[in-house]
């Protein structure tokens, strides 16, 4: 019997031990998740005027725009007339990016062919342009000279207004002489495209 | 452990039946226990999940399974409350740095799927997104199924790599 009462409480405190040491098993593991924001420019809304004179905005989208110029010239005279637009297009570049701002004609350049049998007339028009974005400023002096464009580098992700402004005056053109009658034409163009 | 708790109180039931000739008439009452000990796994298809792009909304599907001999709870908790920008940038106001998803669980038991579903932001405290299986149903390690949902973040998403770490823990519930 003596053996039996020392051996019965060492019996019992064991398995009360066992029995404590279920409670806390627990078991786990980790997952790491991951994901990729690329690097993405895009213009949100399509071009407002938001100042005009003699100009107007006629169409627009985010891909392409049109603007007009009201009265080219003058009736009476056939000599340029002034004209300004001030557009606002809400863009975002969510990483560092490089903007490009450029003329593809180099000015307002006649859609025909010159025709004139004798004396001095205007064949195109030059006029200034510039971007402004974030703080970068861009500027074009569209006065017919070959790949006229210029570019900036923004090194960081930028959300907000860009705001393109287009001035046809008297400082650019000579308003003393008459425009040949026909069409004219440029486009500018207007890039934001993400850093590789 | 449970045989040499055996082992113990057979050798303590041979010591009575060597002392009990000499007192005659004396009783002993043994009551014989055994326990199971939970025995319980959690496995998953990944360790590392990538999602790919953030700025598109999407899902992203994994298997994984539970192996419990009892009931069990098990919390899912998430470091971040979203998937967080990694690199170290200050960033604009006007961009987001992180992007909210969920969690949806689904673990076939004994007594039926148990699933739940959280949001990200509500799974950062130790509770995180709790399931418990129903009453003494059990698992045996069927696959199940845990599926990451987010809304793409657009343009409005800072441009980088961003990341969380889940942690599931697994407890039986005795």
């Amino acid at each position: 019997m003596l053996t039996a009462r020392r051996g019965l409480p060492f019996a019992v405190s064991f398995c009360l031990l066992a029995h404590a040491s279920w409670a806390k098993d627990t078991v786990g593991g980790k997952v790491a998740i991951s994901g990729e924001a690329q690097a993405v420019c895009a213009f949100t809304t399509s071009p407002s005027a938001s100042a005009a004179s003699n100009m107007q905005l006629s169409s627009a989208t985010t891909n392409a725009s049109t603007v007009l110029i009201n009265q080219l010239i003058e009736p009476s005279t056939a000599r340029l007339n002034p004209a300004a637009i001030t557009l606002t297009i809400k863009a975002t570049c969510n990483a560092a990016h490089q903007v490009r701002f450029s003329s593809m004609r180099g000015r307002l350049a006649r859609d025909e062919q010159s025709a004139v049998v004798s004396g001095v007339f205007l064949d195109g028009i030059n006029y200034k342009a510039s971007l402004s974005w974030a703080t970068r400023e861009l500027s074009i002096q569209a006065d017919g000279s070959p790949n006229l464009g210029s570019a900036t580098e923004d090194s960081a992700a930028n959300t907000g207004d860009l705001i393109v402004v287009v001035t046809v005056d008297g400082t650019d053109n000579d308003f003393s002489l008459p425009l040949q009658a026909g069409g004219y034409s440029d486009t500018l163009l207007i890039g934001l495209f993400p850093r590789l | 452990m449970p045989q040499i708790c055996v082992a113990w109180l057979a050798f303590f039931l041979v010591s009575i039946a060597f002392y009990e000739p000499a007192f005659g008439g004396d009783k002993v009452s043994i009551e014989i226990i055994g326990r199971v000990e939970p025995q319980c796994e959690i496995n998953s298809q990944k360790r590392i999940v990538e999602l790919g792009s953030l700025l598109t909304s999407g899902t992203y599907r994994f298997n994984m399974s539970a192996q419990c001999n009892a009931p069990f709870d098990l919390a899912v908790t998430s470091l971040n409350g979203a998937l967080k920008r990694v690199a170290i940038d200050s960033g604009k106001p006007s961009f987001s740095l992180a992007l909210p998803y969920e969690v949806f669980i689904v673990i076939p038991t004994t007594g039926g799927d148990v699933q739940q579903t959280c949001a990200s932001a509500a799974m950062t405290d130790e509770t995180g997104c709790r399931l418990s299986t129903p009453g003494d149903a059990i698992s045996d390690g069927q696959d199940g199924a845990v599926e990451i949902r987010w809304h793409g973040g657009g343009e409005h998403l800072q441009a980088g790599t961003y990341s969380d770490d889940l942690s599931f823990l697994l407890k039986p519930r005795l």
